[in-house]
């Protein structure tokens, strides 16, 4: 039996080194995925990150910038630590890349999961996403003056939604109760699509949702942006109407959130090339250039040694952002 | 099958005991201001198991020190101990090999086995099956759907041209 | 409504046309083939086609991913039926009648019932999606957390009250499905439940895992213990008197189809409401009927209500999407990544912006229906033939697809091994007596109702009324109370009678 085994091993060696040496001719030297690529998510199905995963990899097959196809998998156990902790145990796997979003920093800070993102090899950064306070319209706060006003004279009352516990929600809810000295009820829910549903349904007053998760509705009249959580505006039609934090209240707030790349750690650099070079053509197609605006995402890609640089300064936020509000794990 | 009602019992008494233990230290209690925190479900649902359970243990071990074993049914009736090792220890071996060999192989040799040695069905059939029912799945899953299965360390070998 | 009609009528006769007729063919044939297998669902069959809609207009695009949806609604039922073993999660429900029925040796009989129930229901969903949408939208967004909770507790009570022979075994049960629903994050304080550290807990309990253990690996268990071969009786064949004979139940059994069907559409209104649906059409039809003795060992009506119940909020699970913008089940989710590809943004938007495509959809749910009735009704002897297939043979495969089925849920190996350990669990507990079927809805509810019960709590500030809050929650609570309480009081109102009357 285990001699058997081991002739069937060496046959199919032979056989594949055999077809990698006819392959590799007329590829001349670049790297390319030779099977399919698992493309993890580190969230659940339908949420910012999954949707943008799953816009992607059909893009990638459309363009032909992969031989083999992107598999879009689902890990989000753990608010993503599992993904995380999946793409850090496979070193050296080519055929793998993450979608990431700000649980890259704050799962493990949070959860005390034994993970950071210098576990692995980053490729790039497709886009940063805003956030807008909202409420419903029928709550008839015009300004976020106004109803800032409203909520530090009932502290507590307020109920914000949210994405999750200890997340980018619940940080910026943390920021603005620290700006302006007020209290919220923070309440999460599981989906940034479902908060914005509660919001339509004044289950909620406020919300902190994307822009994208709330759009439609907004289009819709039933709810309204009151501020821009950056120090500029969006700079999209119709989104630049909305005021920024600054020019509402006084007070500069900022947040943005990252929607970048990760592959395994120990990659060789000319993977990690391919990547880089992949993603960058596919933020170059106009189907990106749409789903950018439709979507209110700020388009800057962002690879290399600037992006390590920007992923290091926004961890240092993260941490001192999350530790003002006791959201560390003790 | 007292016996094993009573392995039962105790084994999940030992569930509600884990359980028990974690909700303590996430915090059972019920906070006025925000309701229950995150061991306050666990704390109350393994209260409840350990309530049941050891109200079931009292009475079955007063049973059977009373009345002890005899007459009772038992748990696997006659003979129906060996035909159920006879699927529950293959598989199981079928699981283990899975992150050696891969799913596929581990599930061929696994109906390999099972067809002919406890079910004695001729060669020809047996090999038919464990050959091209892996090879069908493996093409429905790994290419048609794209799910990749588990291929164990195989899994830099194997590069099928279809 | 004759604007709606009138573009119906347009969205019907667009997905009429040859070509997109045929693409809802192939649709529903991989539909079906990947329902059929457990762990595989509409989402993966979804998932996989978007790259090739990508060259297709929007709308035969959007034909072909909701064809894959409505084969998938369809096939998920069969195993349930065949082996016991539910290849989606709402078609747990139908496996307490179908599979005793098929065991019987009525499995075309029993599939037969399924497939027409699933139509009956589907259409009444489709009426729905295509008449009153928006209405139902409006209704939908009064359903906050307290009122999720409160259908919850309805659902409990419509199902647990009967099921238990030793009331220890059963709340133990209950505990300890809700115990395996809280192992991992828990999301409402972001902390890790249960874990112990460890990364393979923290994925939790998956319930798709858990059935395919206690009730497939657990029945193949009893069968061999038995020393039973599962026989190939005339299960082997489905006759145009099974057909005749399933209308016939229908028409029989008609308030188990109307309670379906109702319950059905209402619960798809929310995200991941057609398990609970199944589960509670199953136990308002065993409450309210007079056979209720033989449920559980192949009753219709314990068939048509699920089944109804489960297609009926499969149709409407397209509703919240469209309307709102939120998937209502993973498929969904998928297919909305897709609508994004062809650039419509799913929202109350969608039918005022691309309404040609909104209402396409809905002509396709009409005619994928009905073709998919016709598809699963032709395949139906190929999958009761299966049962024909020496035991020797068809075990082992069995137990291959359900660990494919294992891990394909979530793509982790460790997932095997626990399907490998609910099996020896089911098999004990079956033989225990402590009933299964608490256990798997403590499962999949657990999460969902415990975090609408903290999610309400924390809105009102800790204050246990908002749970009855009118007027949605109050009625639904009382109404879960008096059925909850039903079997005791009628009971007492028998003995009354018995005491009163002559005799």
């Amino acid at each position: 039996m285990g001699k058997r085994f081991s002739g069937l091993k060496i046959g199919l060696v032979v056989a594949c080194s055999m077809a990698l040496a006819f392959t590799s001719i007329g590829t001349a030297s670049a790297w390319v995925p030779d099977r399919p690529v698992e493309f993890i998510v580190p969230a659940g199905a339908g949420g910012g990150a999954d949707v943008m995963a799953r816009f992607i990899s059909p893009l990638v097959s459309k363009y032909n910038l992969s031989p083999k196809p992107w598999v879009v998998i689902n890990k989000s156990a753990g608010a993503g630590a599992e993904g995380f902790m999946y793409v850090k145990g496979q070193k050296g796997n080519a055929n793998l890349i993450i979608i990431t979003l700000d649980n890259l920093f704050t799962t493990p800070l949070a959860t005390g999961v034994p993970f950071n993102w210098k576990d692995l090899t980053p490729a790039s950064r497709l886009a940063l996403d805003y956030f807008c306070l909202w409420v419903n319209k029928e709550s008839g706060y015009k300004t976020a003056a106004e109803y800032i006003d409203a909520v530090k004279k009932a502290p507590g009352k307020f109920v914000m939604g949210g994405t999750g516990a200890k997340q980018e929600d619940q940080i910026i809810t943390v920021q603005l109760e620290q700006a302006f000295g007020l209290k919220f009820n923070y309440v999460p829910f599981k989906g940034g699509g479902t908060v914005a549903v509660e919001l339509v349904g004044k289950h909620i007053s406020s919300s902190v949702n994307n822009p994208s998760e709330a759009r439609s509705h907004w289009k819709n009249g039933t709810l309204v942006p009151l501020a821009t959580i950056d120090s500029t505006r969006i700079n999209l039609p119709d989104w630049d109407q909305i005021p920024t934090m600054k020019e509402a209240t006084g007070k500069d707030l900022s947040y943005l959130m990252l929607r970048g790349i990760f592959l395994a750690p120990g990659v060789k650099p000319e993977v990690v090339a391919y990547y880089v070079d992949t993603l960058k053509k596919v933020t170059e197609t106009p189907e990106w250039k749409k789903y950018i605006a439709d979507n209110g995402l700020k388009d800057a890609y962002l690879s290399g040694p600037e992006f390590v640089k920007w992923l290091e300064d926004k961890e240092a936020t993260t941490k001192d952002l999350m530790a003002k509000g006791h959201l560390l794990k003790k | 099958m007292r016996k094993a009602n009573l392995g039962v019992a105790v084994f999940l008494f030992l569930i509600g005991a884990i359980v028990m233990y974690d909700a303590v230290r996430l915090g059972w209690q019920y906070d006025p201001s925000s309701g229950p925190g995150a061991g306050f479900l666990p704390f109350y649902l393994s209260l409840g198991v350990l309530l049941c359970t050891s109200v079931f243990i009292v009475k079955q071990v007063m049973q059977l020190s009373k009345i002890g074993i005899v007459g009772d049914e038992p748990l696997i009736q006659e003979g129906g101990l060996k035909p159920i090792l006879w699927v529950l220890l293959p598989s199981t071996a079928m699981v283990v090999l899975v992150s050696i060999i891969g799913l596929h192989f581990a599930a061929a040799i696994f109906l390999l086995f099972y067809m002919r040695v406890v079910g004695k069905i001729g060669w020809l059939e047996c090999i038919l099956v464990s050959v091209l029912f892996p090879v069908g799945m493996y093409i429905v899953f790994d290419r048609l759907f794209l799910i990749p299965l588990p291929d164990g360390m195989l899994g830099n070998y194997i590069k099928l041209p279809f | 409504m004759a604007e709606n009609f009138h573009s119906l009528m347009m969205g019907i006769s667009v997905s009429m046309q040859p070509y997109n007729f045929m693409i809802a063919m192939i649709g529903l044939v991989l539909g079906v083939i990947v329902g059929v297998l457990p762990g595989l669902g509409g989402a993966n069959g979804v998932a996989i086609l978007i790259p090739l809609t990508v060259a297709m207009q929007p709308i035969s695009g959007i034909i072909l991913l909701a064809s894959i949806y409505w084969g998938a609604l369809y096939g998920g039922s069969i195993t349930s039926i065949l082996f016991n073993i539910p290849g989606e999660p709402w078609s747990v429900a139908t496996t307490f009648d179908g599979y005793p029925m098929a065991k019987k040796g009525h499995a075309g009989k029993a599939l037969v019932l399924s497939f027409f129930s699933h139509f009956v229901g589907a259409v009444l969903g489709v009426i729905m999606l295509s008449f009153f949408a928006p209405l139902i939208a409006a209704f939908a967004l009064r359903f906050g957390p307290a009122e999720i909770f409160s259908v919850m507790v309805l659902t409990f009570s419509a199902f647990v009250g009967l099921s238990g022979k030793d009331p220890y075994k059963t709340l133990v049960s209950i505990f300890i499905g809700f115990i395996l629903a809280a192992v991992g994050m828990d999301i409402v304080t972001g902390q890790l439940r249960m874990t112990f550290g460890s990364i393979d807990l923290m994925g939790g309990f998956n319930f798709i895992v858990a059935v395919i253990g206690l009730f497939g690996l657990g029945e193949i268990f009893l069968t061999v213990e038995e020393g039973l071969k599962l026989e190939a009786t005339e299960g082997g064949r489905v006759t145009f008197k099974d057909m005749a004979w399933g209308v016939k139940e229908l028409i029989i059994e008609w308030k188990a189809l109307l309670l379906g069907c109702l319950i059905g559409c209402w619960m798809g209104l929310k995200p991941g409401g057609a398990t609970p649906a199944s589960f509670m059409a199953y136990g308002f039809a065993k409450q309210s009927s007079k056979k209720s003795d033989e449920f559980g060992h192949g009753a219709s009506a314990g068939i048509i209500a699920p089944e109804a119940a489960a297609h009926g909020a499969g149709t409407s699970a397209a509703l919240p999407m469209i309307t709102l913008g939120i998937p209502g089940s993973p498929t969904m989710a998928v297919i909305m990544g897709g609508l994004m590809i062809f650039g419509l943004l799913p929202g109350p938007m969608l039918f005022v912006e691309h309404p040609d495509f909104v209402w396409g959809f809905i002509g396709s749910c009409w005619i994928g229906n009905f073709i998919g009735l016709l598809v699963v009704l032709a395949f139906a002897p190929l999958f009761a033939a299966v049962l024909k297939i020496r035991f020797a043979i068809i075990m082992p495969i069995i137990v291959y697809v359900c660990a494919i089925g294992a891990y394909a849920v979530n793509n982790r190996v460790i997932d095997i091994y626990y399907m490998i350990g609910f099996g020896v669990v089911g098999y004990l507990f079956k033989k225990l007596d402590y009933p299964l079927a608490p256990l798997v809805l403590a499962l999949v509810l657990g999460d969902m109702a415990e975090s609408a019960l903290r999610q309400a709590l924390l809105i009102s500030g800790g204050s246990p009324l908002v749970l009855f809050a009118p007027p949605i929650a109050l009625p639904i609570m009382v109404a879960a109370g008096l059925i909850f309480f039903w079997p005791t009081v009628s009971g007492l109102i028998k003995k009354a009678r018995m005491k009163v009357g002559p005799g």
